[in-house]
């Protein structure tokens, strides 16, 4: 009885396994889904935000493997493909090259990525005069 | 706000940092230009080593702090003279120190 049971839960795996297989074969949605979840998670987890990327890039990279290979599949599943698949580049590239922050307006030193030190520095530099720190998110 | 203070020596950082879930890149033109004051100094925080600084173990947003000139960061990140969160219920508070000091004459 143990065994016929065993055996159920087996071929439901596998059947379940096989289902999966199938599905990204002909739609690498998870792939590009994990890409773009990864993507967005570095933006905030960012003591992992190097492994984070390099995942990122790695599912993207293993994702268009998938869709080059998917010749059987129908013409709506790829359009679908294509549409996932850009907007996962997308958030990708925003995440590898939006790091540079925008020019400042005119009359004002560039826009630094903040390092304490240099921070500490221009704050103190300015001690004779009063100071206004103003901490904002970017959106 | 700023164009009420006429001192040509007031030094203002604005320090932007990821809070947010959708602050996954540096700030864009559309943020920075919204200050456009020469007196102002634009920083991009991304590990939020500032806010780490003013209060460890808490991220500090969406605030304005000031200090008088005399004052120094030592050791720890100085007591600010007047400061508030978020910065839109602080403003009043913001424009009342001013009021109280000669910057704005």
């Amino acid at each position: 009885m143990k065994s016929m049971e065993g055996g159920t839960l087996a071929s439901s795996i596998a059947a379940v396994a096989s289902a999966l297989a199938a599905l990204s074969c002909c739609l690498p949605l998870g792939t590009f889904a994990l890409a773009a979840v990864s993507a967005g998670a570095a933006g905030f987890l960012l003591s992992l935000q190097p492994y984070l990327i390099a995942f990122s890039v790695l599912m993207l990279v293993a994702g268009f493997v998938q869709a080059c290979r998917q010749r059987q599949c129908g013409r709506r599943r790829r359009a679908l493909n294509a549409a996932v698949l850009l907007f996962s580049t997308g958030l990708v590239a925003a995440m590898l090259f939006g790091s540079a922050p925008a020019s400042a307006p005119a009359g004002q030193p560039a826009v630094a990525t903040l390092r304490l030190d240099n921070f500490r520095q221009a704050f103190n530099v300015a001690a004779d005069r009063t100071r206004v720190v103003v901490l904002l998110s970017p959106t | 706000m700023l164009r009420e203070v006429r001192d040509p020596d007031l030094r203002v950082f604005v320090v932007w940092e990821p809070v947010l879930i959708t602050d996954w890149h540096a700030p864009g033109a559309g943020a920075v230009g919204r200050i456009p004051d020469a007196r102002v100094t634009q920083f991009w925080d991304p590990r939020r080593t500032l806010s780490q600084a003013i209060r460890r173990g808490r991220v500090v947003w969406d605030y304005v702090a000031t200090y008088p000139p005399g004052v120094r960061w030592g050791d720890t990140f100085p007591e600010a003279q007047f400061s508030g969160a978020p910065v839109v219920r602080a403003i009043d508070g913001f424009a009342e120190w001013l009021r109280g000091t000669r910057l704005s004459r």
